[in-house]
């Protein structure tokens, strides 16, 4: 599924035991230069590539973090949070979709791994002793939490740390098959959450490109649970297209006929929106995708997102899939306003 | 090294055109101080077998052609060797004072890059900076499609100072579109800032309608507007505006207009209006009071109260998105 083209180690960053770990699970031809900063490079692709955000997904920079490695999730403005916290561990994805805001947000598009494990523990141990209730982690944020953990291997540190802490939950976010280091760990249990993004499989083949498909992450998440790993999945973002309907009422049919509902800890609806600026972006890197002609306006956080009412119409209909092929599952909503809340009568999301 | 010298017209080749990159050769204000104090700039010339090739100053040279001057104050370059690019470089850096609009830029690059085909990196790293512009292969290629515009909206987009982003915009349409384009923008002659998002709903239109600009274009509802003697510009402006707007976001349009025939229809006076909601979202509607004394508040609080009584304000959450509801 993903191609490294080429890997830039930051100079100081090679000694690292996950940059020697990374090295050695990668091709041995690959063409692996240290550098003393990466900005040339990325002037460079800038300069010379077509398409510098898709290049940009094919090298991998390993590279030390000097900043603070755990954070609140930055909820925009008038937006209900979530009490999510994200892990900093890498940034980039090898997944190409149209929606995806890392296409703006972003500065530099290469798959960037933090190789200073030992002071990320360092500080979770720190943020986990000041932390009174209990906390939601995850490390989809600025990347897809496994899409590269076959190279990376960070899941095997993050599960065993994860499985111990009382006052925590770790999300791993998807769109990958890559479970293989998930099945490994035994004795799972309900602290590590395996999450998959859902959409219809029209619109996933139109507009993620590199992912896999709903189906088959349904079959992975399925194993995952069996193995007593929780799970979540994401309905984000929720599309606007003619006969939506069905096809989102068949995507919920599907994931219950696949998934135990007892191992689904939380479902989470998001519509689709995104700044202003990311029209252009989407425009000229995914000509062909429809979702830039939908009717979208400018929203109480500056994002644009479909009407209001039309939003609660997707939300009503979905939850009441949910509600009719698995039950009770819990459903929060990502991004939206109390407004949105109340007219669902919706509860606010806890852990 | 260069000399400056007084050349015959007849010496130099006025069909060689490989480094005019001008959009306004015909410039009314130039001829005037030509005719007035005459060329005071020289003009960069380079010497080819016994005659001489124009490098900059084609503006200046067709003025003095057109008002019949026979010689003309010249710079010619003494250059042992040379090449395109280093004659590119001379061309930018003589052009350096006068301040070139973005389709002329994209005319340069365009010349520039034709000269030594597949050779991008120089022209991105070396041309692209001496322009102004960013050191991308995405600047290169909107200027490249820039170029290849149709002359009549290249005329206009030098004319109006049209932005690279939007001249990159129009170049996504087909011939015929930037055509019908043309014939829109010329009876509507605004500024970009104004006239740019009518060109992305028009492309968005035809895009998901699967038809053309110009079918849309042809519609009477905007046809007849366009050509209609009576309407000023910018009348015609904000109808097209709002019928373009009205077929890119139906639903938006609906509800907007189906919420201030609402308020219209509450004879509200002129003490209390009822805002149009931000956003449309939620169930939330803000009057506004405007009084300026005790008993015109009593007037407006009487009218709220009647407006409570008469009127189911619940159904004005539902802004004619879904009437079912």
């Amino acid at each position: 599924m993903m191609t490294i083209d080429k890997v830039f180690i930051k100079k100081g960053a090679e000694s690292f035991p996950l940059t020697v770990e990374i090295l050695s699970r990668l091709d041995s031809s690959l063409p692996i230069e240290v550098v003393d900063s990466i900005a040339p490079w990325f002037e460079r692709l800038v300069s010379m590539s077509k398409d510098p955000i898709f290049s940009g997904k094919k090298i991998l920079y390993l590279t030390t973090f000097k900043g603070d490695f755990i954070k609140p999730c930055p909820c925009t403005r008038n937006v209900v949070c979530c009490n999510y916290y994200f892990l900093n561990l890498q940034t980039g994805c090898p997944i190409d979709c149209s929606y995806c805001i890392l296409q703006e947000y972003l500065s530099r598009p290469f798959l960037t791994v933090y190789v200073n494990l030992e002071d990320m523990f360092a500080r979770l141990d720190a943020f986990f002793r000041e932390s009174k209730g209990p906390v939601r982690v995850g490390t989809g944020e600025l990347t897809d939490s496994l899409a590269i953990d076959d190279i990376t291997g960070v899941s095997s540190y993050l599960i065993p740390y994860f499985k111990a802490k009382r006052n925590a939950v770790l999300e791993l976010k998807t769109k990958s098959l890559n479970i293989d280091n998930l099945l490994k760990i035994k004795d799972a249990n309900g602290r590590v959450v395996i999450s998959w993004s859902l959409n219809p499989e029209s619109f996933c083949l139109e507009n993620e490109k590199g992912a896999s498909l709903p189906g088959e992450r349904l079959e992975k998440a399925a194993l995952c649970g069996k193995h007593g790993y929780s799970l979540s999945f994401h309905f984000d973002p929720i599309v606007h297209f003619e006969g939506w309907q069905a096809e989102y009422c068949e995507l919920v049919r599907e994931l219950f006929a696949k998934v135990d509902p007892g191992c689904v800890r939380w479902i989470s609806l998001g519509s689709l929106r995104f700044s202003p600026k990311m029209f252009d972006i989407i425009k000229r890197r995914f000509p062909n995708s429809k979702i830039t002609l939908s009717e979208m306006s400018v929203s109480f956080d500056k994002k644009m997102r479909y009407l209001f009412w039309l939003r609660v119409d997707m939300y009503r209909y979905i939850m009441k899939c949910i509600k009719k092929f698995g039950g009770n599952v819990p459903v929060y909503l990502c991004m939206e306003s109390l407004s949105m809340y109340r007219e669902l009568d919706l509860k606010l999301p806890q852990l | 090294m260069h000399t400056y010298l007084t050349v015959p017209v007849l010496d130099i080749d006025l069909d060689e055109k490989h480094f005019c990159f001008s959009l306004s050769l015909n410039d009314e204000s130039l001829a005037a101080s030509v005719s007035s104090v005459g060329i005071l700039q020289p003009v960069t010339l380079l010497k080819k077998g016994n005659g001489y090739t124009v490098l900059s100053g084609f503006r200046r040279l067709n003025t003095a052609v057109r008002l019949g001057v026979h010689k003309i104050p010249c710079k010619i370059l003494d250059l042992p060797e040379y090449s395109d690019k280093r004659l590119w470089e001379y061309v930018i850096n003589d052009n350096f004072l006068r301040k070139l609009s973005d389709i002329e830029k994209s005319e340069l690059v365009s010349r520039a890059y034709d000269c030594k085909p597949g050779n991008m990196e120089w022209v991105v790293s070396d041309l692209l900076p001496m322009l102004g512009l960013e050191k991308s292969r995405k600047t290169f290629d909107e200027l490249l499609s820039a170029s290849s515009l149709l002359g009549d909206i290249k005329a206009l987009a030098h004319e109006k100072g049209y932005p690279l982003r939007f001249l990159y915009a129009i170049s996504r349409f087909a011939p015929a579109g930037q055509e019908a384009l043309f014939w829109l923008l010329s009876k509507i002659p605004c500024g970009h800032n104004k006239v740019s998002a009518l060109v992305t709903w028009l492309g968005d239109i035809a895009e998901r309608d699967g038809c053309s600009i110009e079918d849309i274009l042809a519609k009477p509802s905007i046809s007849e507007s366009l050509n209609s003697p009576d309407l000023a510009p910018s009348k015609k402006f904000e109808i097209i505006k709002t019928l373009l707007y009205s077929m890119r976001f139906p639903g938006f349009y609906k509800l907007e207009t189906d919420f201030d025939e609402k308020i219209k229809s509450l004879s509200l006076g002129r003490r209390v209006s009822l805002l149009r909601p931000k956003f449309m979202e939620g169930r939330l509607l803000a009057f506004q009071v405007n009084v300026s004394t005790s008993s015109e508040l009593a007037d407006a609080a009487r009218k709220l109260l009647d407006i409570s009584k008469n009127y189911r304000i619940e159904s004005y959450f539902f802004w004619g998105y879904d009437d079912d509801r």
